[in-house]
């Protein structure tokens, strides 16, 4: 887990935890409390129920008397019921909705003793309907009212009827009233829609009303069904509404979640924008310290900070600049021991080299003390040894004479140098070459020989890794951006026998060669010759997959794509 | 008695049958020969009333509002009224049942009633002073058969061969060869009006509309002669009809008691009962629901003690009970078809603000639910009630719809059973079958489920306020002013 990381998830958590705290204890003392105003309200509200109950029993109870005393004292409803005549038949079809509306009624019957229905109120034309148990059954209902639930042409009502009878020539009629529960008088108690009453029957085990209601309390009433006369014994369930409670909790869930979101959003922003603060110098100084490497010593780790980061950049500065004096001090022990080894290798090789002169000049002297006539023949004989001897002496000159030459300082063409230099290249025909050069025409400040040389030395080294074998060699060219600046890049690969992790260590010593017929100079004078022209070698390779040397050299300043 | 309405259709527009098509014939050119179609004779045809002040304005009370966007073709009673002062047609009804000359002089049948030709009135002019010409009475029925293009009024009358063969010449041709009786002609779908844009249709009747466009609770109509005040048709809009009478209104087309008493008892007007113009049906979509032949029908205590105000039991032949008459049925009702298979809801539908509809409704739920030891009326109606209504355990009930509502859920056949209104006297009973068909398709597409059962008839009354306005009956139950 980066760093960068560690730190939004520790901003994330310092900055949400206080927060989900808080909303939790707020939302649950706002639960609580309201609650608990909501059940007093309940409890209140109940007991005015209750007693507006007992009212308005006595009430109905009162209403139906007056009705009574009224149609006692009506002579055409006299007529209609007694004597039937069909031309009154509407008069008391209609009467019970007169009465009903006049007395402040929502259900009004009149009934004859058998239970016919003579007259409706709440239901015109329900007469001639036959209930025989109403009556009985509201009359003995408990303070003489009842629940019942009244049938309409629509949808029943529940009202709380009374009943009352009254004798008209002779016979005995009921009439039964009340008023609307639900909604009615029972929803004036209730206004602004808290709370809501219903009723619930015994089968009805249902602890919700209406969605987002709950049942609070519960008042017992009797219920009287019409039909049979069974009175059974129902409720009236006083609900109350959960919505605004509902409502609040919403909110503040909401509102918490938008606190947390900006939280989280702040908290992220700025943990994004400390983590980069402090990771960002920390990632440069890394990228500056992987180039750091033997022959990539000038990497500047210089910074105007004064922290901590600030102070590792300036370590490793001071690191990179003893890390230089070593190599410098490295390399100058280095080319001490290889002039060493070059004063015992030219020791070895003069010798090896004055040896048979010596033995032939020692023939010789012999020859012409003893047999003079004969030295010609026997000079003639031994000419080829000497002349063998002297050219070997001769090239070993030559290679020797290499290791010390001058360095001639001057814009070069690398393009052109590697054209002329690959043109005299012979890469046989089994060897497939590929030239790519950058067409910017990149320029190096140093001496072209050298370069020639270099290159010469890599092509042959490349053709020789071929072994006669078919393959391919390329050689290209490239600007590449370093943190040091522009830098020609020349890349030369083959596809030859390629060197193992010990060869590769070795490969830059002196007169270490792979080859049965190789000095061991040639990549010895190549890394120092490339050394010499402030260049960098690089070398990647794999047995039997192939070698590929990358070369790179500061560019000429300003001249990417100057022509010469 | 129940009808079984089977495969039947009004589309054939064959609009002479019985006794219209007995008493039709082919006119002699350049003579109006009256025609009848189901003459009443009751000998209530005379214009009652006298003319009052001239200077004064005669106003007429109706509880159903006029909309202008519904003219010529009327709707309720108030714009029955209206129209028929506005927007006369070629030819009219008289209050006995016969064709007479309106807009027309003279009318000659041709190949068979296939082709008729009309020779207007010249004197007649549009109320905005425009001459009334054969052209513009084919515009008329061109422009209204583009916005009413479902009618059946349309498919009978090829309006492309329709021509005025002179300024005041017309030759209508029909279509597919259909013959048509004179009868046709009165219908109101091709009375003549000119429609503006935005504004009331212009009529060539007696009388010219003064109010401005839109629904509203007065409008005001002036004569085109001199002679006679000006027409005020005021709708009730909840107040008390006994209110606007004794603050001077001159006349109220009503069948509200408590306003006819209101007005016996009042004096000063006299109450003239019109011709009996609506039977209620209950269309009944319940399968068994069909009565027997055996059940007698006990619809007396409808009309007595159910619906308040003037009803009786439905008499008589009527339109309806020879449906078989009219053929195939037409496409658009026999693709219809009740919704899904499932059995609909035990709810009887009405108009809500159609009382005799809802005595009715009422009444007929009540006994369903009656079925039992509380069942207190033998005879057709309750056993309907019992084997078709409420089966499914859940109790019957009714259900007070808009008249929007009504309409679209008739169609769907999304209830058991609805009580509407329909005309008692039909013009082309075809026609009406067509238009029944339309508004209710399932009573064809499902004629094994469907029934109809007339349950009573209505009528209108006019309370005239004395020398005040002179009105004659019309045939159709409503009734004519004059000033």
């Amino acid at each position: 887990m980066t760093y960068r990381r560690r730190l939004s998830l520790a901003f994330m958590g310092v900055a949400l935890l206080p927060l989900v705290f808080f909303a939790l204890g707020v939302r649950r003392e706002l639960v609580a409390r309201l609650s608990d105003l909501y059940l007093r309200r309940a409890t209140s509200l109940v007991a005015v129920v209750e007693s507006d109950l007992v009212e308005e029993g006595r009430n109905i109870r009162r209403t139906l008397a007056s009705v009574t005393d009224v149609m006692r004292d009506d002579n055409r409803l006299w007529v209609a019921v007694a004597a039937e005549r069909p031309e009154d038949r509407v008069y008391l079809r209609d009467y019970a909705g007169e009465a009903m509306r006049l007395a402040g009624l929502d259900m009004l019957e009149i009934l004859r003793e058998d239970g016919t229905i003579l007259s409706s109120g709440h239901f015109r034309n329900e007469f001639g309907r036959v209930q025989p148990h109403l009556a009985p059954a509201l009359a003995r209902a408990e303070r003489g009212v009842a629940l019942l639930e009244a049938r309409t042409a629509e949808q029943p009502l529940l009202v709380l009827a009374g009943i009352d009878s009254l004798a008209l020539a002779g016979q005995e009629y009921f009439v039964v009233g009340g008023v609307a529960v639900i909604g009615g008088f029972l929803g004036r108690l209730v206004p602004g829609g808290d709370f809501q009453v219903r009723l619930r029957r015994k089968e009805d085990s249902s602890g919700t009303t209406e969605e987002g209601a709950v049942v609070v309390r519960e008042i017992p009433m009797a219920l009287v069904d019409g039909e049979t006369g069974v009175i059974e014994h129902a409720h009236l369930a006083i609900a109350q509404r959960q919505d605004e409670l509902s409502s609040l909790k919403s909110r503040v869930n909401q509102w918490f979640l938008i606190a947390s979101g900006a939280a989280a959003l702040i908290g992220l922003v700025t943990a994004a924008w400390l983590g980069s603060l402090i990771s960002k110098p920390l990632v440069d100084l890394a990228g500056k310290t992987r180039q750091v490497d033997l022959d990539r010593l000038d990497v500047d780790f210089s910074t105007k900070r004064g922290d901590e980061v600030g102070e590792l950049s300036t370590l490793l500065g001071a690191l990179t600049e003893r890390l230089r004096a070593s190599v410098v001090r490295l390399r100058d022990a280095e080319r001490r021991a290889a002039v060493g080894d070059l004063a015992r290798q030219v020791n070895h090789d003069v010798k090896n080299g004055l040896i048979p002169i010596r033995n032939v000049v020692r023939h010789l002297a012999q020859v012409a003390a003893s047999d003079p006539n004969a030295l010609p023949a026997v000079f003639a004989e031994r000419r080829g040894t000497l002349e063998s001897s002297i050219g070997y002496l001769e090239t070993l000159a030559k290679n020797y004479a290499r290791l010390s030459q001058p360095v001639v300082r001057q814009p070069c063409n690398v393009n052109e140098v590697i054209r002329a230099t690959v043109r005299d290249v012979a890469f046989g025909p089994h060897c497939r070459f590929t030239l790519t050069l950058d067409d910017r025409e990149p320029l190096m400040t140093g001496d072209s020989v050298m370069l020639r040389r270099i290159v010469e030395n890599l092509v042959g080294n490349a053709v020789d890794s071929l072994d006669g074998r078919a393959g391919g060699i390329s050689v290209s060219t490239s600007i590449e951006t370093t943190p040091a600046g522009d830098a020609v890049r020349i890349d030369v690969a083959d596809s030859g026998s390629g060197m193992t992790e010990a060869q590769l260590n070795r490969a830059f010593d002196d007169f270490f060669s792979t080859k049965t017929e190789g000095t061991g100079l040639g990549l010895s004078i190549v890394r120092r010759l490339v050394l010499d022209l402030s260049g960098t070698i690089r070398v990647e390779t794999e047995p039997d997959v192939g070698t590929r040397v990358i070369l790179s050299f500061p560019c000429k300043q300003g001249s990417a794509g100057e022509r010469l | 008695m129940a009808k079984k309405i089977p495969w039947f259709c009004a589309c054939s527009l064959v609009l002479a049958s019985g006794v219209a098509l007995a008493c039709s014939g082919s006119a002699p050119a350049g003579q109006a020969v009256p025609q009848t179609i189901a003459p009443v004779g009751d000998g209530a045809c005379e214009v009652v009333g006298t003319a009052g002040d001239s200077a004064g304005e005669v106003r007429v009370l109706f509880d159903r509002r006029v909309d202008p966007r519904r003219a010529p073709i009327p709707a309720n009673d108030a714009e029955r009224v209206t129209f028929l002062l506005l927007y006369p047609g070629l030819l009219a009804m008289n209050c006995e049942g016969r064709v007479v000359a309106d807009l027309a002089r003279s009318w000659e049948e041709q190949a068979g009633g296939r082709a008729w030709t009309f020779r207007l009135d010249e004197g007649r002019h549009f109320s905005d002073g425009v001459p009334l010409t054969a052209w513009s009475v084919v515009e008329a029925w061109r422009l209204r058969a583009t916005m009413d293009s479902a009618s059946d009024v349309w498919k009978a009358i090829d309006l492309s061969s329709t021509r005025a063969t002179g300024p005041h010449t017309l030759r209508v041709e029909s279509a597919n060869g259909v013959r048509l009786d004179s009868s046709f002609f009165t219908l109101p779908q091709l009375r003549v009006a000119r429609r503006e844009s935005n504004s009331w249709p212009v009529g060539a009747g007696p009388y010219a509309i003064d109010t401005l466009p839109g629904v509203r609770t007065t409008i005001r109509m002036s004569p085109m002669s001199a002679v006679g005040p000006p027409i005020v048709v005021q709708v009730l809009a909840g107040r008390d009809p006994r209110e606007l009478l004794e603050l001077g209104a001159s006349a109220m087309v009503t069948r509200d008691p408590v306003a006819l008493s209101f007005a016996a008892a009042r004096g000063g007007f006299e109450i003239v009962p019109l011709r009996w113009n609506r039977a209620y049906v209950l269309l009944n979509r319940i399968p068994g629901g069909h009565g027997s032949e055996d059940d007698s029908v006990q619809t007396d205590d409808l009309a007595r003690e159910v619906v308040r105000g003037e009803a009786r039991i439905v008499t008589g032949p009527q339109w309806w009970d020879d449906l078989d008459a009219c053929g195939e049925a037409p496409a658009a009702a026999a693709t219809s078809s009740p919704t899904g298979g499932a059995p609909p809801p035990p709810t009887l539908a009405y108009d809500r603000d159609d009382d005799v509809a809802r005595a009715l409704a009422e009444r007929l739920v009540a006994l369903a639910r009656s079925r039992g030891p509380g069942l207190v009326e033998p005879g057709r109606l309750v056993a309907w009630a019992a084997r078709g209504f409420g089966t499914g355990g859940e109790a019957p009930r009714t259900a007070a719809l808009s008249a929007g509502v009504l309409a679209r859920e008739l169609t769907a056949g999304s209830h058991a059973a609805y009580v509407i209104p329909l005309p008692l006297r039909a013009v082309s009973p075809c026609l009406e079958r067509g238009v029944l068909l339309r508004r209710a398709p399932w009573l064809a597409s499902d004629p094994l489920a469907a029934s109809m059962v007339p349950l009573v008839e209505t009528r209108l009354s006019l309370i005239m306020r004395l020398d005040a306005i002179r009105a004659q009956p019309t045939w159709d139950g409503s009734v004519r002013l004059f000033p």
